[in-house]
């Protein structure tokens, strides 16, 4: 296997298939974290196909000291931001009435339960645009509120809130899942 | 935050830690599009640049070309020597002909010193002035083999006395010394006039003895 620095160079000298190693190598976790952000595959390919065409553009920018999986994982989320921010208008009326609350709901008590990354994705995949992007922003990546609210232009309670929400919400489907599995 | 919400945000995130789903491979085919599309939007953008800069030039050039060349022009035509003086010189060549031409009694001498000053404006305009200049000299031409034709048969049938010839001759001395002026250029106008009168008058005067 050809070392990551060789494949580095391979790209910045426009090497087709250095180009092409370096794609097959990451394009799984790439793929994830794309699906993380959007709604569904079709979105996720979108952002994938933007996301690394702006790698190869910008290969040459990146310095070997830093991490190169950390370097391509911004690039995959901040691609997946500009795409939410585009879609921001629908985003934010699914978000006021996607989700009613209900007094019987376990807010404050997670009972822990079995899911596969598949369900886990598809009630993530199933989460209004805003929530989904804070809790992506949050929970996996390790924005504190205040980064998220400066990169999304909200309100920090705005980010707390909707987070607060997402976890609610995951929380109840989650259980769904585990009580159909029982 | 309490405890349960740390514990579900760290059992999500465990869950994701791995996570590699499977990529479509008509994904990367789709990259590779972008990319050529880019790149040739790149060079399409590049190629319209080159022709601006291309067109500008070209443009600049034949502005750069025309001004050179109109200003040559305008040497040739505004020569220091060429002015007023010159038109002058040509118009008064014309005159001088043409009222010897009307007159026909001169003597051979006033002939031959209008004439020779006649040819002098002629050669003076023509080396002084540009094509302009030369095609009004044209009928100065004309006209001056026409005074060398005629001077045959003024000298002949010369019947001009010695004052007139003063006169004609002071005439074309005030006109050579106040070459230049406006004032000059009004002169020939009338002093032909005036000499044409006095020998009108002599003529009677002796046709009266």
């Amino acid at each position: 296997m050809t070392a990551l620095s060789e494949l580095i160079e391979g790209c910045k000298n426009e090497d087709k298939k250095a180009q092409d190693a370096l794609y097959h190598r990451y394009s799984a976790m790439t793929f994830g974290v794309c699906l993380r952000y959007t709604k569904g595959k079709f979105d996720a390919e979108d952002v994938m196909m933007e996301a690394w065409v702006k790698i190869f553009k910008n290969i040459q920018q990146y310095s070997i000291d830093n991490s190169f999986e950390g370097w391509i994982r911004r690039i995959m989320v901040n691609t997946a931001i500009t795409h939410y921010r585009k879609n921001l208008k629908h985003a934010y009326q699914q978000d006021v009435t996607e989700i009613a609350y209900t007094k019987d709901d376990h807010q404050d008590g997670f009972m822990h339960s079995e899911f596969t990354q598949e369900e886990l994705m598809k009630t993530i995949n199933a989460l209004p645009d805003g929530y989904r992007v804070v809790f992506n922003m949050y929970v996996i990546e390790g924005y504190k509120h205040k980064e998220i609210a400066d990169i999304l232009e909200i309100d920090i309670n705005t980010s707390k809130s909707q987070l607060s929400r997402a976890k609610k919400y995951l929380q109840r489907e989650l259980e769904e899942l585990s009580r159909i599995h029982l | 935050m309490n405890m349960n919400e740390e514990q579900f945000f760290h059992s999500v995130k465990s869950s994701f830690e791995g996570f590699q789903p499977e990529v479509p491979a008509h994904i990367y085919a789709g990259i590779q599009e972008k990319m050529k599309e880019k790149r040739k939007g790149f060079f399409l953008g590049w190629s319209l640049n080159a022709w601006l800069i291309l067109l500008g030039i070209t443009g600049l050039s034949a502005l750069v070309i025309g001004t050179n060349s109109s200003s040559d022009v305008a040497s040739q035509h505004k020569s220091p020597d060429f002015d007023a003086a010159n038109i002058y010189m040509i118009e008064k060549a014309h005159r001088s002909i043409e009222f010897i031409n009307s007159t026909g009694n001169k003597s051979d001498e006033m002939d031959e010193e209008i004439a020779e000053e006649a040819i002098s404006c002629k050669m003076m305009a023509n080396t002084k002035s540009c094509s302009p200049s030369a095609s009004s000299s044209k009928p100065i031409n004309e006209n001056v083999s026409a005074s060398n034709q005629k001077q045959g048969t003024v000298s002949s049938s010369s019947i001009a006395s010695q004052g007139s010839t003063d006169a004609i001759e002071t005439s074309t001395t005030e006109g050579k010394t106040e070459v230049g002026g406006e004032k000059s250029l009004e002169e020939p106008l009338i002093l032909p006039v005036v000499v044409k009168k006095k020998v009108e008058k002599e003529k009677e005067s002796e046709n009266n003895d």
